[in-house]
Protein backbone atom coordinates (compact mmCIF):
# COMPACT_ATOMS: atom_id res chain seq x y z
CA UNK A 1 0.00 0.00 0.00
CA UNK A 2 1.49 3.04 -1.36
CA UNK A 3 0.49 6.23 0.62
CA UNK A 4 3.31 8.53 -0.72
CA UNK A 5 1.32 10.96 -2.58
CA UNK A 6 -1.72 11.19 0.47
CA UNK A 7 0.80 12.16 2.84
CA UNK A 8 2.49 14.59 0.88
CA UNK A 9 -0.97 16.14 -0.13
CA UNK A 10 -1.81 16.27 3.65
CA UNK A 11 1.64 17.84 4.74
CA UNK A 12 0.82 20.27 2.04
CA UNK A 13 -2.81 20.91 2.60
CA UNK A 14 -2.15 21.71 6.15
CA UNK A 15 -1.04 25.19 5.05
CA UNK A 16 -4.28 26.08 3.54
CA UNK A 17 -6.76 23.70 5.92
CA UNK A 18 -9.10 26.03 6.30
CA UNK A 19 -9.71 26.68 2.63
CA UNK A 20 -11.24 22.74 2.24
CA UNK A 21 -10.43 20.61 4.62
CA UNK A 22 -11.03 22.30 7.80
CA UNK A 23 -13.75 24.74 6.34
CA UNK A 24 -14.85 26.61 9.29
CA UNK A 25 -18.72 26.73 7.96
CA UNK A 26 -19.05 23.74 5.67
CA UNK A 27 -16.97 21.04 7.34
CA UNK A 28 -16.47 22.29 11.14
CA UNK A 29 -19.55 23.83 11.68
CA UNK A 30 -18.52 27.00 12.93
CA UNK A 31 -20.22 30.65 13.16
CA UNK A 32 -23.44 28.67 11.98
CA UNK A 33 -25.64 31.84 12.65
CA UNK A 34 -23.63 34.37 10.07
CA UNK A 35 -24.02 31.35 7.52
CA UNK A 36 -28.16 30.90 7.73
CA UNK A 37 -28.77 34.23 8.58
CA UNK A 38 -26.76 36.76 6.71
CA UNK A 39 -26.60 34.84 3.83
CA UNK A 40 -29.62 36.33 2.03
CA UNK A 41 -27.50 37.97 -0.63
CA UNK A 42 -23.58 38.33 -1.95
CA UNK A 43 -23.81 41.72 -0.56
CA UNK A 44 -23.86 41.14 2.91
CA UNK A 45 -21.71 37.90 2.80
CA UNK A 46 -19.12 39.97 1.24
CA UNK A 47 -19.56 42.60 4.15
CA UNK A 48 -19.14 40.60 6.82
CA UNK A 49 -16.25 38.35 5.22
CA UNK A 50 -14.31 41.36 4.87
CA UNK A 51 -15.21 41.99 8.65
CA UNK A 52 -14.54 38.88 9.73
CA UNK A 53 -10.96 38.79 7.73
CA UNK A 54 -10.17 41.85 9.40
CA UNK A 55 -10.85 40.89 13.20
CA UNK A 56 -10.03 37.75 13.06
CA UNK A 57 -6.44 37.75 11.51
CA UNK A 58 -4.83 40.23 14.29
CA UNK A 59 -6.80 38.74 16.78
CA UNK A 60 -5.09 35.17 16.24
CA UNK A 61 -1.88 36.58 15.73
CA UNK A 62 -2.43 38.43 19.29
CA UNK A 63 -3.58 35.00 21.07
CA UNK A 64 -0.31 33.31 18.95
CA UNK A 65 2.16 36.23 20.46
CA UNK A 66 0.77 37.08 23.86
CA UNK A 67 -1.46 33.92 24.36
CA UNK A 68 0.69 31.53 26.57
CA UNK A 69 1.90 34.85 28.89
CA UNK A 70 -1.91 35.72 29.87
CA UNK A 71 -3.30 34.17 32.44
CA UNK A 72 -6.71 32.07 31.35
CA UNK A 73 -9.67 34.08 33.14
CA UNK A 74 -8.37 37.07 31.45
CA UNK A 75 -7.11 35.98 27.67
CA UNK A 76 -10.42 35.42 26.20
CA UNK A 77 -11.82 38.75 27.32
CA UNK A 78 -8.45 40.69 25.97
CA UNK A 79 -9.70 38.68 22.47
CA UNK A 80 -13.00 39.86 22.53
CA UNK A 81 -12.10 43.51 23.04
CA UNK A 82 -9.39 43.44 20.71
CA UNK A 83 -11.85 42.01 17.88
CA UNK A 84 -14.22 44.18 19.17
CA UNK A 85 -12.43 47.20 18.76
CA UNK A 86 -11.11 45.81 14.69
CA UNK A 87 -14.94 45.19 14.12
CA UNK A 88 -15.70 48.85 15.34
CA UNK A 89 -12.57 50.00 13.05
CA UNK A 90 -12.99 48.16 9.85
CA UNK A 91 -17.10 48.47 10.02
CA UNK A 92 -16.80 51.68 7.66
CA UNK A 93 -15.55 49.10 5.25
CA UNK A 94 -18.90 47.69 4.76
CA UNK A 95 -19.96 50.81 3.48
CA UNK A 96 -17.58 50.87 0.93
CA UNK A 97 -19.35 47.47 -0.58
CA UNK A 98 -22.44 48.92 -0.25
CA UNK A 99 -24.15 51.52 1.88
CA UNK A 100 -27.78 49.43 2.57
CA UNK A 101 -25.37 46.51 3.85
CA UNK A 102 -25.06 48.39 7.23
CA UNK A 103 -28.50 48.59 8.00
CA UNK A 104 -29.84 45.02 7.04
CA UNK A 105 -26.51 43.02 8.46
CA UNK A 106 -28.02 44.82 11.82
CA UNK A 107 -27.43 43.13 15.21
CA UNK A 108 -24.68 40.77 13.26
CA UNK A 109 -21.68 43.17 13.03
CA UNK A 110 -21.38 43.43 17.29
CA UNK A 111 -21.56 39.52 17.22
CA UNK A 112 -18.95 38.92 14.74
CA UNK A 113 -16.99 39.90 17.79
CA UNK A 114 -17.44 37.03 19.78
CA UNK A 115 -17.56 34.09 16.81
CA UNK A 116 -16.20 31.03 17.49
CA UNK A 117 -14.00 30.66 14.40
CA UNK A 118 -11.86 33.17 16.73
CA UNK A 119 -12.28 31.54 19.90
CA UNK A 120 -11.56 27.76 18.17
CA UNK A 121 -8.19 29.43 16.78
CA UNK A 122 -7.09 31.69 19.60
CA UNK A 123 -7.87 28.54 21.65
CA UNK A 124 -5.10 26.55 19.74
CA UNK A 125 -2.44 29.48 19.19
CA UNK A 126 -2.59 30.40 22.92
CA UNK A 127 -0.90 27.40 24.00
CA UNK A 128 2.64 27.88 24.21
CA UNK A 129 5.11 25.85 21.16
CA UNK A 130 2.90 27.26 18.78
CA UNK A 131 4.65 28.95 15.39
CA UNK A 132 2.57 32.71 14.45
CA UNK A 133 3.69 32.13 10.84
CA UNK A 134 1.21 29.36 10.92
CA UNK A 135 -1.24 31.17 13.29
CA UNK A 136 -1.10 33.31 10.19
CA UNK A 137 -1.70 31.27 7.72
CA UNK A 138 -4.23 29.68 9.37
CA UNK A 139 -6.56 32.59 10.33
CA UNK A 140 -5.61 33.42 6.79
CA UNK A 141 -7.12 30.22 5.28
CA UNK A 142 -9.71 30.41 7.91
CA UNK A 143 -10.76 33.66 6.59
CA UNK A 144 -10.74 32.61 2.94
CA UNK A 145 -12.48 29.77 3.82
CA UNK A 146 -15.65 31.33 5.79
CA UNK A 147 -15.66 34.10 2.79
CA UNK A 148 -15.62 31.28 0.09
CA UNK A 149 -18.73 29.21 2.37
CA UNK A 150 -20.41 32.17 2.92
CA UNK A 151 -20.73 33.80 -1.01
CA UNK A 152 -21.34 30.37 -2.19
CA UNK A 153 -24.27 30.18 0.12
CA UNK A 154 -25.23 33.79 -0.20
CA UNK A 155 -25.00 33.42 -4.12
CA UNK A 156 -26.76 30.08 -4.27
CA UNK A 157 -29.95 31.67 -2.14
CA UNK A 158 -29.74 35.25 -3.46
CA UNK A 159 -29.96 33.89 -7.32
CA UNK A 160 -32.76 31.47 -6.42
CA UNK A 161 -34.88 33.45 -4.12
CA UNK A 162 -34.56 36.73 -5.68
CA UNK A 163 -33.14 36.15 -8.91
CA UNK A 164 -30.29 38.53 -8.65
CA UNK A 165 -26.88 38.14 -8.36
CA UNK A 166 -25.71 41.47 -6.59
CA UNK A 167 -28.28 43.03 -6.67
CA UNK A 168 -28.88 42.86 -10.52
CA UNK A 169 -31.54 41.21 -12.08
CA UNK A 170 -31.07 37.42 -13.46
CA UNK A 171 -33.30 36.02 -15.96
CA UNK A 172 -34.64 32.62 -14.34
CA UNK A 173 -38.09 31.14 -15.09
CA UNK A 174 -39.24 30.54 -11.36
CA UNK A 175 -38.40 32.20 -8.30
CA UNK A 176 -38.25 30.04 -5.60
CA UNK A 177 -38.74 32.75 -2.53
CA UNK A 178 -38.48 29.96 0.28
CA UNK A 179 -35.37 30.07 0.05
CA UNK A 180 -34.29 33.53 1.36
CA UNK A 181 -35.52 31.85 5.10
CA UNK A 182 -33.76 30.22 7.52
CA UNK A 183 -34.91 27.18 7.17
CA UNK A 184 -34.02 26.94 3.75
CA UNK A 185 -30.63 28.31 4.85
CA UNK A 186 -29.67 25.10 7.50
CA UNK A 187 -30.57 22.85 4.23
CA UNK A 188 -28.38 24.52 1.73
CA UNK A 189 -25.82 24.81 4.23
CA UNK A 190 -26.27 20.63 4.86
CA UNK A 191 -26.40 20.23 1.21
CA UNK A 192 -23.15 21.99 0.46
CA UNK A 193 -21.35 20.46 3.35
CA UNK A 194 -22.59 17.01 2.00
CA UNK A 195 -21.16 17.77 -1.54
CA UNK A 196 -18.16 18.73 0.10
CA UNK A 197 -17.38 15.73 2.02
CA UNK A 198 -18.42 14.13 -1.15
CA UNK A 199 -15.41 15.75 -3.34
CA UNK A 200 -12.79 15.41 -0.72
CA UNK A 201 -13.50 11.75 -0.80
CA UNK A 202 -13.51 11.61 -4.26
CA UNK A 203 -9.72 13.55 -4.48
CA UNK A 204 -8.58 11.43 -1.33
CA UNK A 205 -9.64 8.24 -3.41
CA UNK A 206 -8.05 9.29 -6.94
CA UNK A 207 -4.72 10.16 -5.00
CA UNK A 208 -4.69 6.80 -4.03
CA UNK A 209 -6.01 4.86 -6.71
CA UNK A 210 -3.52 6.83 -8.41
CA UNK A 211 -0.25 5.05 -6.43
CA UNK A 212 -1.86 1.93 -5.77
CA UNK A 213 -3.64 0.52 -9.09
CA UNK A 214 -5.95 -2.21 -8.77
CA UNK A 215 -5.06 -5.49 -10.04
CA UNK A 216 -6.96 -4.83 -13.56
CA UNK A 217 -5.21 -1.65 -14.12
CA UNK A 218 -1.50 -3.39 -13.47
CA UNK A 219 -1.79 -5.65 -16.01
CA UNK B 1 -27.73 -31.13 10.33
CA UNK B 2 -27.62 -28.82 7.99
CA UNK B 3 -28.22 -25.30 8.79
CA UNK B 4 -30.18 -22.62 6.88
CA UNK B 5 -29.06 -18.86 7.35
CA UNK B 6 -31.55 -16.26 6.59
CA UNK B 7 -32.00 -12.90 6.94
CA UNK B 8 -34.22 -11.03 8.89
CA UNK B 9 -37.44 -10.41 8.87
CA UNK B 10 -38.04 -13.65 9.88
CA UNK B 11 -41.49 -13.12 10.95
CA UNK B 12 -43.81 -13.40 7.63
CA UNK B 13 -47.10 -11.01 7.90
CA UNK B 14 -49.21 -10.20 4.58
CA UNK B 15 -49.19 -6.48 5.49
CA UNK B 16 -46.12 -4.78 3.53
CA UNK B 17 -45.15 -1.82 2.48
CA UNK B 18 -46.23 -2.26 -0.78
CA UNK B 19 -49.96 -2.75 0.43
CA UNK B 20 -49.97 -0.12 2.72
CA UNK B 21 -49.38 1.82 -0.55
CA UNK B 22 -51.41 0.53 -2.54
CA UNK B 23 -54.31 1.09 0.09
CA UNK B 24 -53.20 4.62 0.04
CA UNK B 25 -53.21 4.81 -3.99
CA UNK B 26 -56.48 3.33 -4.42
CA UNK B 27 -58.02 5.67 -2.40
CA UNK B 28 -55.73 8.74 -3.75
CA UNK B 29 -56.70 7.45 -7.31
CA UNK B 30 -60.55 7.80 -6.11
CA UNK B 31 -59.93 11.32 -5.24
CA UNK B 32 -58.45 12.37 -8.19
CA UNK B 33 -61.17 11.00 -10.38
CA UNK B 34 -63.66 13.35 -8.37
CA UNK B 35 -61.21 16.39 -9.17
CA UNK B 36 -61.63 15.18 -12.72
CA UNK B 37 -65.37 15.38 -12.11
CA UNK B 38 -65.06 18.86 -10.51
CA UNK B 39 -62.07 20.74 -11.96
CA UNK B 40 -61.57 18.83 -15.33
CA UNK B 41 -58.50 17.16 -17.18
CA UNK B 42 -56.49 20.25 -15.71
CA UNK B 43 -56.33 18.17 -12.26
CA UNK B 44 -55.35 14.64 -13.75
CA UNK B 45 -52.41 16.78 -15.61
CA UNK B 46 -51.44 18.51 -12.34
CA UNK B 47 -51.45 15.05 -10.62
CA UNK B 48 -49.44 13.37 -13.56
CA UNK B 49 -46.68 16.11 -13.18
CA UNK B 50 -46.34 15.84 -9.44
CA UNK B 51 -46.53 12.24 -9.40
CA UNK B 52 -43.97 11.95 -12.51
CA UNK B 53 -41.57 14.38 -10.95
CA UNK B 54 -41.04 12.67 -7.67
CA UNK B 55 -40.72 9.04 -8.99
CA UNK B 56 -37.96 10.76 -11.20
CA UNK B 57 -36.36 12.31 -8.58
CA UNK B 58 -36.82 9.11 -6.28
CA UNK B 59 -35.13 7.49 -8.98
CA UNK B 60 -32.65 9.91 -9.21
CA UNK B 61 -32.11 9.63 -5.50
CA UNK B 62 -32.21 6.47 -5.35
CA UNK B 63 -29.15 5.48 -7.98
CA UNK B 64 -27.08 8.52 -6.34
CA UNK B 65 -27.23 6.42 -3.07
CA UNK B 66 -25.85 3.51 -5.50
CA UNK B 67 -28.53 1.23 -4.74
CA UNK B 68 -30.72 -0.29 -7.12
CA UNK B 69 -33.87 0.86 -7.68
CA UNK B 70 -36.82 -1.35 -6.04
CA UNK B 71 -40.25 -0.87 -8.89
CA UNK B 72 -42.40 -2.29 -5.60
CA UNK B 73 -41.54 0.83 -3.66
CA UNK B 74 -44.71 2.62 -4.19
CA UNK B 75 -44.38 5.52 -2.03
CA UNK B 76 -42.78 8.16 -4.23
CA UNK B 77 -46.45 7.95 -6.11
CA UNK B 78 -48.45 8.04 -2.67
CA UNK B 79 -46.14 11.65 -2.09
CA UNK B 80 -46.76 12.70 -5.66
CA UNK B 81 -50.34 12.26 -5.14
CA UNK B 82 -50.69 13.33 -1.62
CA UNK B 83 -49.32 16.67 -3.00
CA UNK B 84 -51.21 17.36 -6.13
CA UNK B 85 -54.55 16.34 -4.20
CA UNK B 86 -53.50 19.43 -1.72
CA UNK B 87 -53.04 22.03 -4.50
CA UNK B 88 -55.35 23.83 -6.22
CA UNK B 89 -56.57 23.05 -10.11
CA UNK B 90 -54.79 25.87 -10.74
CA UNK B 91 -51.44 25.71 -9.56
CA UNK B 92 -48.56 26.34 -11.68
CA UNK B 93 -46.76 22.59 -13.17
CA UNK B 94 -43.66 24.16 -11.67
CA UNK B 95 -44.77 24.96 -8.22
CA UNK B 96 -46.18 21.05 -7.96
CA UNK B 97 -43.07 19.47 -9.62
CA UNK B 98 -40.62 21.68 -7.27
CA UNK B 99 -43.06 20.50 -4.24
CA UNK B 100 -42.86 17.05 -5.12
CA UNK B 101 -38.79 16.94 -6.14
CA UNK B 102 -38.64 19.18 -2.43
CA UNK B 103 -40.11 16.38 -0.68
CA UNK B 104 -38.31 13.12 -2.45
CA UNK B 105 -34.74 14.69 -2.75
CA UNK B 106 -34.71 17.06 0.64
CA UNK B 107 -37.08 15.59 3.17
CA UNK B 108 -37.03 11.52 2.02
CA UNK B 109 -33.85 10.80 0.69
CA UNK B 110 -31.21 11.95 3.03
CA UNK B 111 -32.69 11.11 5.84
CA UNK B 112 -32.11 7.51 4.79
CA UNK B 113 -35.08 6.54 1.80
CA UNK B 114 -38.44 5.09 2.68
CA UNK B 115 -38.92 3.77 6.00
CA UNK B 116 -36.48 6.11 7.43
CA UNK B 117 -37.81 9.46 6.75
CA UNK B 118 -38.22 11.65 9.99
CA UNK B 119 -40.35 14.29 8.32
CA UNK B 120 -43.45 13.59 6.46
CA UNK B 121 -42.23 14.30 2.44
CA UNK B 122 -45.68 15.34 0.81
CA UNK B 123 -46.09 18.01 4.18
CA UNK B 124 -43.08 19.43 3.79
CA UNK B 125 -43.29 19.18 -0.26
CA UNK B 126 -46.26 21.26 0.16
CA UNK B 127 -45.24 24.08 3.21
CA UNK B 128 -42.48 24.59 0.88
CA UNK B 129 -44.49 25.19 -1.62
CA UNK B 130 -46.97 27.63 0.42
CA UNK B 131 -44.11 29.61 1.13
CA UNK B 132 -42.68 30.27 -2.13
CA UNK B 133 -45.71 30.52 -3.73
CA UNK B 134 -48.94 31.08 -1.15
CA UNK B 135 -50.69 33.53 -3.53
CA UNK B 136 -51.05 30.10 -6.32
CA UNK B 137 -51.26 27.26 -3.45
CA UNK B 138 -53.80 29.42 -1.36
CA UNK B 139 -56.21 30.43 -4.23
CA UNK B 140 -58.36 27.82 -5.27
CA UNK B 141 -61.36 28.02 -8.59
CA UNK B 142 -65.22 26.97 -8.30
CA UNK B 143 -65.82 23.80 -9.10
CA UNK B 144 -67.45 22.71 -12.23
CA UNK B 145 -65.52 26.01 -13.80
CA UNK B 146 -63.67 25.35 -17.43
CA UNK B 147 -60.06 25.89 -16.56
CA UNK B 148 -57.60 25.70 -19.52
CA UNK B 149 -54.95 23.14 -19.74
CA UNK B 150 -52.07 25.69 -20.10
CA UNK B 151 -52.18 29.06 -18.52
CA UNK B 152 -50.92 31.50 -15.81
CA UNK B 153 -51.73 30.48 -12.50
CA UNK B 154 -52.68 33.59 -9.90
CA UNK B 155 -49.78 35.85 -9.88
CA UNK B 156 -48.77 39.44 -8.04
CA UNK B 157 -51.70 39.36 -5.94
CA UNK B 158 -54.75 38.96 -8.50
CA UNK B 159 -56.97 35.84 -7.79
CA UNK B 160 -57.04 35.23 -11.30
CA UNK B 161 -56.22 32.33 -13.58
CA UNK B 162 -55.58 33.80 -17.40
CA UNK B 163 -54.72 31.55 -20.27
CA UNK B 164 -54.79 33.76 -23.19
CA UNK B 165 -58.01 35.40 -23.49
CA UNK B 166 -59.83 33.38 -21.03
CA UNK B 167 -60.17 33.69 -17.42
CA UNK B 168 -61.00 32.46 -14.59
CA UNK B 169 -61.88 33.68 -11.22
CA UNK B 170 -59.82 32.49 -8.13
CA UNK B 171 -61.82 32.46 -4.56
CA UNK B 172 -60.28 31.84 -1.50
CA UNK B 173 -60.88 28.76 1.32
CA UNK B 174 -63.34 29.19 3.98
CA UNK B 175 -60.78 28.62 6.47
CA UNK B 176 -59.21 32.05 5.02
CA UNK B 177 -62.71 33.89 5.90
CA UNK B 178 -62.20 32.12 9.37
CA UNK B 179 -58.81 33.06 9.42
CA UNK B 180 -59.59 37.01 8.88
CA UNK B 181 -62.50 36.90 11.54
CA UNK B 182 -65.12 36.37 9.16
CA UNK B 183 -68.36 33.61 8.56
CA UNK B 184 -68.02 31.37 5.85
CA UNK B 185 -71.33 31.45 4.03
CA UNK B 186 -70.78 28.01 2.13
CA UNK B 187 -73.78 25.83 3.18
CA UNK B 188 -72.56 22.90 5.24
CA UNK B 189 -74.12 20.32 2.70
CA UNK B 190 -72.36 22.06 -0.07
CA UNK B 191 -68.82 21.56 1.66
CA UNK B 192 -69.80 17.92 2.68
CA UNK B 193 -70.13 17.33 -1.13
CA UNK B 194 -67.17 19.21 -1.56
CA UNK B 195 -68.95 22.22 -3.98
CA UNK B 196 -66.65 24.76 -2.86
CA UNK B 197 -63.64 26.61 -3.57
CA UNK B 198 -60.56 24.14 -2.03
CA UNK B 199 -57.79 21.72 -2.54
CA UNK B 200 -58.79 19.17 -5.22
CA UNK B 201 -58.49 16.45 -3.00
CA UNK B 202 -59.78 17.84 0.02
CA UNK B 203 -62.88 19.39 -0.05
CA UNK B 204 -65.31 16.39 -0.29
CA UNK B 205 -65.84 15.34 2.67
CA UNK B 206 -68.05 12.39 2.55
CA UNK B 207 -65.42 10.80 0.42
CA UNK B 208 -62.78 11.55 3.06
CA UNK B 209 -64.36 10.02 5.95
CA UNK B 210 -65.41 6.73 3.78
CA UNK B 211 -61.32 6.75 2.64
CA UNK B 212 -60.76 6.98 6.68
CA UNK B 213 -63.36 4.04 7.25
CA UNK B 214 -61.66 2.26 5.16
CA UNK B 215 -57.86 2.74 6.08
CA UNK B 216 -59.29 2.16 9.24
CA UNK B 217 -60.66 -1.51 8.14
CA UNK B 218 -58.01 -2.35 6.68
CA UNK B 219 -55.63 -1.72 9.77
CA UNK B 220 -53.60 0.91 7.36
CA UNK B 221 -54.56 3.28 10.05
CA UNK B 222 -55.16 3.17 13.49
CA UNK B 223 -58.18 4.81 14.47
CA UNK B 224 -56.42 5.77 17.61
CA UNK B 225 -54.76 8.51 15.72
CA UNK B 226 -57.19 10.32 13.54
CA UNK B 227 -60.07 10.21 15.76
CA UNK B 228 -57.35 12.20 19.13
CA UNK B 229 -56.43 14.49 16.36
CA UNK B 230 -59.48 15.49 15.12
CA UNK B 231 -61.00 15.34 18.84
CA UNK B 232 -58.50 17.74 20.33
CA UNK B 233 -58.67 19.88 16.96
CA UNK B 234 -62.38 20.02 17.99
CA UNK B 235 -61.64 20.66 21.82
CA UNK B 236 -60.18 23.50 20.90
CA UNK B 237 -62.45 25.03 18.39
CA UNK B 238 -64.97 24.61 21.23
CA UNK B 239 -62.62 26.09 23.96
CA UNK B 240 -61.72 29.02 21.62
CA UNK B 241 -64.12 29.52 18.61
CA UNK B 242 -63.21 32.15 16.13
CA UNK B 243 -66.56 32.45 15.11
CA UNK B 244 -68.62 33.79 18.44
CA UNK B 245 -72.01 33.12 17.08
CA UNK B 246 -72.61 29.50 17.20
CA UNK B 247 -69.59 27.24 18.62
CA UNK B 248 -71.18 24.26 16.73
CA UNK B 249 -71.22 26.11 13.17
CA UNK B 250 -67.80 27.27 13.94
CA UNK B 251 -66.55 23.44 14.82
CA UNK B 252 -67.90 22.06 11.92
CA UNK B 253 -66.74 24.86 9.17
CA UNK B 254 -63.38 24.67 11.07
CA UNK B 255 -63.24 20.56 10.63
CA UNK B 256 -64.90 21.07 6.95
CA UNK B 257 -62.21 23.38 5.94
CA UNK B 258 -59.33 23.31 4.35
CA UNK B 259 -56.98 20.10 4.63
CA UNK B 260 -57.41 19.29 8.43
CA UNK B 261 -59.27 16.45 7.12
CA UNK B 262 -57.56 15.15 4.53
CA UNK B 263 -54.09 15.63 6.66
CA UNK B 264 -55.80 13.46 9.49
CA UNK B 265 -55.94 10.47 7.03
CA UNK B 266 -53.03 10.58 4.46
CA UNK B 267 -50.61 12.99 6.14
CA UNK B 268 -50.72 12.27 10.00
CA UNK B 269 -51.23 8.49 9.41
CA UNK B 270 -48.17 7.88 7.66
CA UNK B 271 -46.98 4.81 9.00
CA UNK B 272 -42.89 6.27 8.65
CA UNK B 273 -43.66 9.29 10.44
CA UNK B 274 -46.67 7.75 13.14
CA UNK B 275 -45.62 6.35 16.76
CA UNK B 276 -45.77 3.13 17.00
CA UNK B 277 -47.85 1.98 20.11
CA UNK B 278 -51.38 2.94 20.36
CA UNK B 279 -51.09 5.00 23.34
CA UNK B 280 -48.26 7.05 21.89
CA UNK B 281 -50.77 7.65 18.94
CA UNK B 282 -53.48 8.96 21.04
CA UNK B 283 -50.86 11.23 23.20
CA UNK B 284 -49.25 12.20 19.42
CA UNK B 285 -52.62 12.86 17.79
CA UNK B 286 -54.00 15.24 20.66
CA UNK B 287 -50.32 16.72 20.30
CA UNK B 288 -51.49 17.52 16.50
CA UNK B 289 -53.79 18.77 16.99
CA UNK B 290 -52.96 21.36 19.29
CA UNK B 291 -50.67 22.28 17.43
CA UNK B 292 -52.65 22.52 14.28
CA UNK B 293 -55.12 24.74 15.52
CA UNK B 294 -52.52 26.79 17.98
CA UNK B 295 -50.89 27.40 13.93
CA UNK B 296 -54.02 28.00 12.40
CA UNK B 297 -55.40 30.52 14.71
CA UNK B 298 -52.06 32.48 14.88
CA UNK B 299 -49.91 31.26 12.03
CA UNK B 300 -49.23 33.24 8.77
CA UNK B 301 -50.92 31.23 6.37
CA UNK B 302 -54.83 30.27 6.81
CA UNK B 303 -53.88 26.89 6.23
CA UNK B 304 -51.19 25.52 8.10
CA UNK B 305 -51.47 22.00 8.98
CA UNK B 306 -48.59 20.70 7.04
CA UNK B 307 -46.41 23.14 8.93
CA UNK B 308 -48.16 21.93 12.30
CA UNK B 309 -47.49 17.87 11.01
CA UNK B 310 -44.06 19.12 10.66
CA UNK B 311 -43.48 20.04 14.08
CA UNK B 312 -45.35 16.86 15.36
CA UNK B 313 -43.23 14.44 13.18
CA UNK B 314 -39.74 16.13 15.30
CA UNK B 315 -41.46 15.33 18.26
CA UNK B 316 -42.67 11.63 17.57
CA UNK B 317 -39.42 10.04 18.39
CA UNK B 318 -39.46 11.31 21.88
CA UNK B 319 -43.14 10.37 22.50
CA UNK B 320 -42.41 6.98 21.03
CA UNK B 321 -39.40 7.02 23.56
CA UNK B 322 -41.25 8.39 26.83
CA UNK B 323 -44.19 6.14 25.60
CA UNK B 324 -41.37 2.77 25.72
CA UNK B 325 -40.31 3.51 28.84
CA UNK B 326 -44.07 3.87 30.84
CA UNK B 327 -44.93 0.57 29.00
CA UNK B 328 -42.11 -1.18 30.50
CA UNK B 329 -42.28 0.57 33.90
CA UNK B 330 -45.85 -0.65 33.90
CA UNK B 331 -44.49 -4.37 33.09
CA UNK B 332 -42.30 -4.01 35.97
CA UNK B 333 -44.90 -2.98 38.26
CA UNK B 334 -47.33 -5.54 37.14
CA UNK B 335 -44.74 -8.70 37.75
CA UNK B 336 -43.56 -6.98 41.27
CA UNK B 337 -47.22 -7.08 41.78
CA UNK B 338 -47.88 -10.57 40.91
CA UNK B 339 -44.37 -12.02 42.75
CA UNK B 340 -46.05 -10.15 45.62
CA UNK B 341 -49.42 -12.07 45.33
CA UNK B 342 -48.05 -15.19 44.76
CA UNK B 343 -45.70 -14.72 47.99
CA UNK B 344 -49.13 -13.22 49.73
CA UNK B 345 -51.12 -17.13 48.89
CA UNK B 346 -47.93 -19.03 49.84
Amino acid sequence: MNLESLRKHRRRSRWVEGLFQKNPILVCGLALPFAIMVTNNLKNSVSISILMACSLIPTVLLASLVGHRLPKWLSWAVYALFSMVLVIAFQPLTAAVAPEVGDSLGIYVPILSLNTVMFALCGRYSQPGHRPILALMDSLSYSLGFALAMCLLAAIREFLGNNTIWGVAVKFPVRFTGVQIAFSGFILLALLAALLQFLRRVFLLHLYRRDNPGPNESA
Amino acid sequence: MKLHARTAPHIRHPESSRTLMSDAIILLLVLCVLAFLYYGLRALLVCAVSVLAAVAADLVCVLLRGRRPNPRDLSAVVTGLVIALMMPATISFTAVATAAVFAIAIVKHPFGGTGSNLFNPAAAGFSFAAICWPVQVFSYPLPFDRIPLWGQAASSGQLVYQAGEMSVRLYQNPVFVLKVGGIPTNSLSEMLLGNYPGPMGATNILVLLACLCYLIYRGTVRWQLPISFLASCAAVVLLFPRESTDRIQSLLYELMSGLLLFAAVFLLSDPVTRPKRDSALIVYGIFAGIITMFCRYSGGFEESVTFAILLANAVMPAIDRHDEELHRLLRRKRLEFGKLKKTQKA
